[in-house]
Order: C-alpha cells, then structure tokens, then sequence
C-alpha cells in the first residue's frame, strides 16, 4: 500500500497554511534523505526534477523529520490550535 | 487578556489531565489547554495501559478503567527469521498484564473525569510559550492570552517544544526516540473471541522481533481490543540510517504472517498514526513554579518489551497533583522547586516509578544492542526448527544446538562472557 492509501482512512482538519517550513535548498545538498523513507505519512517526496518536495496535508505530527534532519532544513511547529491529524481511536 | 488561575497545566494527555483530576478535587482552580480539538484527538499509543500503580494510587478510577477495554490473559513474545516464527506464548487468568483499550477513549474518559471534579479544559488552544520571570515560571502564553498561575504544569509530551524554546532541556536527538507507526482495525467482537479464543472482557498482547523489522532495533506489536486490533511497529532512531524500507512496507510485510493475517482478513482498517517513543531516559527539567510531567517529565520507563508510559504518565500527574495542592494548601503561596521534590518523592514512593526509572538508566543501553535483534533472534529461531522438524534421521539435542551457535557465531564460552557483560544487568 502506498502511504496516500495508508492515511486514506484518517480524520484530518487540514490548515491551508503548512505548520512546517522545508528549506528544500538545503535538500539539494542531501545525498542521504532520510526523510523520504522515515516519514510516516509520506509528506517528503522526491520530485521528477531530483528537488525534494514538502506536502503538510497528511502530516501526523510525529516528530520525526525535525530530529532525523541533519542540515536545519526542517522549521518544524505543530498546526494551529484545533487543525492537524484527528485520531479517533489512538 | 490576562487571566489568573491556581494551576495550569500545558496538555491534555495522560499527565496532564491526571493532574488536573487531582487537583480540582481538592479545589484549585485548574486550566488545561490542549492543541487539539478535543480531548483524545493527539494521542496515540501502542495498545496497553498497565495497572498496578494505578490500582495503588487511585483505587476509586481503577475499576472504571478496566471497563475501558480488555484485560490482559495471554502475552505473546514472538521471534521471526527466514519466514518461521517462534512463539513465546505465557496465559494464565490472573495475569497482571493490564488492559488493552484505545488511548483516544482512555482520554475522552479521563477528560470528563477531570471536568466533573471541577477542571476547566480549553481544547484548540495551542500554548506558545512559557512565562519565566527570574528564576521562576509564572505562568503562559497563548495566542494573545497571557495566563497567569501560582504553578505551571508542563505536560506536552515527548517532543518538548515549549522546554526546549525555554532552554531547560537539550534538543532531542534520534538516539533519544524511536519512531511508532501503527494502524486500528474495526472488528466484530464476537468474531475477535472467536478467532483469538478470548472470553467477552479478555484480551492479548503480541510482540515480534527480528525478521519483521529487517533485525534492526525494534519490534512490532499486536494488542486485542473490546472491537478493535492495534497493529504497529516500532524502530529505535539510532539506527535509522540502516532503514531500507518505508513503513507501509513494514506493515504490509507484517501482515502475511499467520497472526496479523488473520486481523486484516476479519477487519476494517480505520486509522494510520505515527508518534515517537521515548527509550533512553530524558533528563527532567524543572524550576520554582514549573513541574513537568508524563513524557515530558522524562517519566516514561521502556525495558526490553514492557512499556509504561501512560500509567507513569498518569502517576507522575497524580503525584504532582497532590503535592501541588498540599504544598499550596500548607504554605498558601507557590511552592519553591526543593519543597514540591520532597512532597512528590513522598507520594510517588507509593509506587515504583522511581525504581522503575533507576533500572531504566542503568540498562537502557544494552538493549539498543543490534545483537539481541539479529543473532539472537536467528539463532533461536533456528535451533528450534532444526531440532523440532523431521526432515530426516532425528538429531541430538547437544549437535543441533551446538550446530546452530556455530552457524550464527555463537559459543558457549561467548556467552558466558556475554551474560557477566550484559545480561545479568538486565
Ligand atoms: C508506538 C508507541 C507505542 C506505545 N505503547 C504504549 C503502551 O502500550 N503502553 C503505554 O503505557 N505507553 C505506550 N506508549 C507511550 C505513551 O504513548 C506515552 O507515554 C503517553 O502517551 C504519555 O502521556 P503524556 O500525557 O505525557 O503525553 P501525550 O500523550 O503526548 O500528551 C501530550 C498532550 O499535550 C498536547 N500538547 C502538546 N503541546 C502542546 C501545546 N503547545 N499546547 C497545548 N497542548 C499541547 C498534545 O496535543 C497532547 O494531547 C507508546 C508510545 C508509542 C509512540
């Protein structure tokens, strides 16, 4: 399964501004990007150009790419007050 | 707007809404602002609450949790390699393994228990910063409220956002964590004790090391629900770089097991979440009018497969709570850091959290060890099959196990060095 048809099945309340900022400059400089594969939700793609790519709408406010990111790339915040993933059943 | 409270307390988690519970029953005005929606909507655990320190501390909330899920009757240890697994399996009917319950619900529950003693929860309310005047925290942030109180509770969980803004703890490092991904399947209840042979209010817990995460540092996990299987796996961030895969991959693997083939076959999948886990002990801040506790107060103890995270996390904010309200009670002033110590040490001896935390300092780093994953795993796995199938003349005990350590560089004279390194500690 894909990590679309993984969070397929959450509740989220999306914010139209993203909660976490990808300096993607930073990126280019990246042999290993660990974010691609660590990322839970997929939120950290690679694009057809080699540019890494940063999508919040599936983010499951982990943690994970503010500490797994060696080059300060990641300005990680949680969403605002009630927006983000809804787990219903946690 | 300026507000004045007693007590605030930073999250609505386990922690903070334990605290909050005790608090307001004994009269202090309590705020409790959490981020989300509602109360549950953040939390995400893997799947068991343990009960004893609960049962010692708050008999009267106990019960009621019970109720929440299924108790644990029967656990599963189960060891994967080359497609086989060996299974640990221990069931008896007055095991103590606690009670397997979702955390969404095991907080709505608390919530309202924290409401009706008198606890004013705000949700969507996401706290920005914490006041320090001089030495001491006076209160938060939030939004354009700034919210004054005699005693700030932090209670923000694991990534500690807030601490680390104010500079009371380091920043969280990948050795620090491991990363928990996990997905919820709806199921019939009549069907789970069906397929599971569990009576109406039993439950179980499986682990699995090895082969399901590629025997890096980890495991995966099942626990059995009222109408719910919780279905995840877990993997040390220390060795992320060795990470090949994704975790739908994992997961995905994971369910062509027998065991987890079983839980997609009978039910629907309704949830995908992730969280990170604490497994080195996290250093504790605290400050005169500051207390932190649950996972942000570094009071989550993880050895070997057994997790307490939400039981300490509710322990530490009972304790908290008492010693809050006795020190505000006795002094009628905020108390200072050595005084709430004391009083907390007091109350929390209760239980064994402390002790519980010692052990975890001093053992932590041997289960990191990729060993225990890898060529312990695989050794065993096949010991058992080489000497338990017949695929031609039965062998000896002695040749079969001998045969098998060599295989996976194993020696007697090895691990008896191993076990006065190591294992004894453990
Ligand atoms: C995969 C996995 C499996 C686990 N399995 C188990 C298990 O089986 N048994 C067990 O006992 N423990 C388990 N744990 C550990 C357990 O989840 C935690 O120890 C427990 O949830 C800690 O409770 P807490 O209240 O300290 O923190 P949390 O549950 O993280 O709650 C913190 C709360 O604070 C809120 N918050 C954060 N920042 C702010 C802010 N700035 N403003 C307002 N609100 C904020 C959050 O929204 C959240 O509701 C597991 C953890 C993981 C990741």
């Amino acid at each position: 399964m894909s990590f679309d048809e993984k969070v397929r099945v959450n509740a989220y309340l999306v914010h139209p501004t993203p909660h976490i900022e990808v300096d993607t400059a930073k990126c280019r400089t990246c042999k290993t990007r660990p974010c691609l594969r660590l990322c839970p939700a997929g939120c950290y793609r690679e694009l057809p150009s080699g540019e890494v790519a940063f999508y919040h709408d599936a983010c499951l406010e982990c943690g994970t790419c503010r500490i797994i990111c060696t080059l300060g790339a990641v300005r990680w915040s949680y969403p605002e007050a009630g927006f983000g993933i809804w787990y219903r059943f946690g | 707007m300026s507000l004045k409270f007693d007590i605030v307390v930073i999250g609505g988690g386990p922690a903070g809404l334990a605290a909050a519970y005790e608090l307001s029953r004994r009269g202090f005005k309590t705020l409790v602002l959490e981020r989300g929606r509602r109360p549950g909507s953040k939390n995400l655990y893997g799947g068991r609450i343990y009960m004893s320190s609960i049962e010692k501390i708050c008999p009267e909330l106990s019960k009621e949790i019970y109720k929440l899920g299924r108790r644990v009757v029967r656990e599963v240890i189960m060891l994967t390699h080359g497609g086989t697994s060996l299974n640990i399996e221990i069931e008896s009917n007055d095991w103590r393994g606690g009670v397997v319950t979702s955390l969404t619900r095991f907080v709505e529950w608390l919530a309202q228990k924290a409401e009706e003693a008198g606890a004013c929860i705000v949700t969507s309310a996401k706290v920005d910063a914490i006041h320090v005047h001089g030495n001491r925290a006076s209160g938060v942030r939030c939004g354009t409220d700034n919210i004054l109180a005699d005693v700030v509770v932090d209670a923000e969980g694991v990534n500690r956002i807030l601490l680390e803004k104010a500079g009371l703890v380091p920043r969280l490092s990948p050795g620090d964590v491991a990363l928990g991904v996990k997905e919820v399947y709806r199921v019939d209840p009549r069907e789970i004790e069906k397929i599971f042979d569990l009576e109406e209010d039993t439950g179980l817990a499986l682990l699995a090391l090895g082969e399901v995460l590629d025997y890096l540092t980890g495991g995966c996990f099942m626990y059995v629900d009222k109408s719910h299987i919780h279905v995840g796996a877990v993997l040390y961030l220390s060795n992320y770089a060795r990470f090949r895969r994704t975790f739908p991959e994992v997961l995905d693997r994971l369910y062509r097991l027998p065991m987890f083939r079983k839980v997609v076959k009978i039910g629907e999948r309704v949830e995908y979440g992730a969280r990170l886990l604490p497994v080195r002990p996290l250093p504790r801040a605290e400050m005169d009018g500051l207390v932190t506790i649950g996972d942000a107060g570094g009071y989550l103890v993880h050895i070997g497969p057994i997790i307490r995270g939400v039981d300490y996390a509710f322990v530490s904010g009972i304790c908290a709570g008492r010693a809050i309200a006795e020190l505000l009670e006795k002094e009628r002033r905020p108390p200072s850091l050595a005084s709430f110590r004391s009083a907390f040490n007091k109350y929390v001896r209760e239980t064994s959290l402390m002790r519980d935390i010692e052990l975890f300092k001093r053992v932590y780093t041997y289960y990191e060890a990729e060993d225990i994953y890898s060529r312990y795993v695989k050794f065993l796995v096949d010991f058992f099959r080489e000497y338990l199938e017949v695929k031609n003349g039965v062998k000896s005990l002695n040749e079969t196990l001998y045969m098998s350590m060599r295989k996976h560089g194993l020696s007697i004279w090895g691990l008896a060095m191993e076990y006065l390194r190591k294992f004894r500690k453990m």
